[in-house]
């Protein structure tokens, strides 16, 4: 479970991102975070994956207090939270293969274990036959599955997507919500999802957080991206 | 942990792989560095040396008085011989140093004087870095004995003077150049590391501990250094043995290290420099470039 208890958060130029934000996400959820452009959608999710530090409030993680977590221990938190960027975020001199199990390295795993831990999610993502190209022989939207494979590759109990549509056609767009939910079914993977996409917010219901001004102005169940 | 290291070495030379030039530029750099670093430590080595053969070159003359028997001498002598530093002692008769400076001074007429002016001495080399001074004011007191010491004087003090100060200037000096090779190695290290700048965030993004992304880094950074002090070792061997060979054959009288024991040492402390140097810049390289990112 992710809350997030009255918290802000203030850029050093005095910008307010975020004002005051109360929320909660239940293990197994699925939500959408719309909003217009510097709503405060990106800062949400880096907030999560403490990648920014909140001005104030509190955010627990499964009751633990964020706040108080050491810089040395942030690796091992963010082994627990899978991330997907719009931008992707592949190595690009690195196979398919190379770039999920990229993830796994720092793990201990056997090399059996990485290759079957591996396979099975690239079968998920349904990329199997291409675990030996580079990313720059695949299209952007198997280039979206590559990330996604990367970041479920350890099972993370929560999955962060900033935008994972954004670089997408309509369809292929689909297909990639498509999949995150499917993730969400079959792996009881928490869910955030920050989206501009309207089309995929009123397609695929799910619950949704609009954000406006750095404020949470909406919070509905199955809701569609304009109220 | 084994995995661990098998998972750097590999990184480190999958890094190298795609990033050749690069890794050219750092080794070519160590390499360069390393050779400025050698070539100062040859020559250091070689005046030291100098100085070392020059201050055994010097004597402490020991005249006696003329009043002195054989047996005196002898006694004198034997007491002298104990003395500490002294490494050679030789009893000069003064009728051979009278032969010894009519030879020598031939263009003087020296026909009107009769009878030979010189007493007979002792000649004392001292050993090498041995305070030569103490031991003439030492040998002064023995005024039963002696009517004068004398020393290289001057000399000598200008050979203790330069000694002293290359002792310290060149500690000094090897250590600026040392720091400034650091500077120029991390600097270009930095460079390699700017470049997968992207693939650290990643390996932050996605759990990887600062210990994990850091290893492959120093591994490379080692091989670097190994591979830059390896061709400036090399380099500096085939250089030195040429050009000292034919300095020796131009300059004759001037003595030359060509101790392979010695050098090696030299080498050998400058392989170390290469490594120690390679897996310090990578270091702070990767560091600062870890603190960059979130």
């Amino acid at each position: 479970m992710i809350q997030l208890k009255k918290v802000s958060k203030v850029f050093s130029n005095g910008l307010k991102v975020l004002d005051n934000i109360e929320l909660t996400v239940q293990k197994n959820e699925f939500l959408y975070l719309v909003g217009p452009s510097g709503a405060g959608k990106s800062t949400l999710l880096k907030l999560i994956f403490r990648e920014q530090h909140p001005s104030q409030g509190e955010i627990y993680i499964d009751n633990f207090l964020l706040n108080t977590i050491q810089a040395d221990q942030i690796p091992y938190l963010r082994r627990n939270i899978g991330v997907v960027f719009q931008d992707f975020k592949l190595l690009p001199k690195r196979t398919v293969f190379e770039n999920i199990a990229f993830a796994l390295r720092f793990l201990n795993y056997s090399r059996r274990r990485l290759r079957r831990q591996v396979t099975q999610v690239l079968s998920l993502v349904g990329l199997n036959e291409k675990m030996s190209r580079l990313p720059s022989e695949l299209s952007g939207g198997e280039q979206q599955r590559i990330c996604i494979a990367r970041a479920i590759v350890n099972n993370p109990s929560i999955l962060l997507a900033d935008e994972p549509t954004g670089n997408l056609d309509p369809d292929t767009s689909i297909d990639i919500i498509q999949l995150l939910s499917k993730i969400n079914l079959l792996r009881n993977t928490t869910m955030i999802v920050a989206t501009h996409n309207q089309a995929i917010v009123n397609d695929i219901r799910k619950r949704v957080i609009e954000l406006k001004n750095g404020k949470i102005v909406r919070d509905q169940q199955l809701g569609a991206y304009c109220q | 942990m084994i995995q661990h290291g098998m998972f750097f070495i590999a990184e480190a030379f999958i890094g190298m792989k795609r990033s050749p030039l690069m890794s050219v530029v750092a080794m070519t750099t160590i390499m360069t560095a390393l050779v400025l670093l050698g070539v100062f430590l040859i020559i250091n080595l070689n005046i030291r040396y100098l100085s070392g053969f020059m201050t055994s070159q010097l004597e402490i003359r020991v005249f006696l008085q003329q009043s002195l028997t054989t047996e005196q001498i002898s006694t004198f002598k034997k007491k002298l011989t104990q003395l500490d530093g002294v490494k050679t002692i030789q009893f000069v008769n003064k009728n051979t140093a009278w032969a010894n400076f009519t030879k020598n001074y031939h263009k003087l007429n020296l026909n009107k004087i009769i009878e030979n002016p010189l007493p007979h001495s002792f000649k004392i080399n001292v050993h090498e870095n041995y305070d030569i001074f103490k031991m003439t004011e030492y040998i002064k007191l023995h005024t039963n004995y002696i009517t004068d010491v004398k020393n290289g004087g001057v000399l000598n003090n200008r050979v203790y003077a330069f000694i002293k100060w290359l002792k310290y200037s060149g500690v000094f000096l090897i250590l600026l150049l040392f720091l400034a090779t650091l500077l120029i190695v991390v600097n270009t290290i930095r460079l390699t590391i700017i470049n997968r700048q992207e693939e650290i965030s990643i390996m932050k993004l996605v759990g990887a501990t600062n210990f994990f992304i850091k290893g492959p880094f120093l591994i490379e950074g080692a091989i670097i250094g190994v591979i830059g002090s390896s061709s400036a070792i090399l380099f500096l061997n085939h250089f030195y043995s040429y050009w000292g060979q034919k300095l020796q054959e131009g300059l004759p009288f001037i003595p030359i290290v060509f101790d392979q024991y010695i050098l090696n040492q030299v080498y050998l402390y400058l392989g170390l420099s290469g490594i120690i140097l390679g897996i310090f810049g990578a270091y702070i390289s990767v560091s600062k470039s870890l603190k960059l990112t979130a």
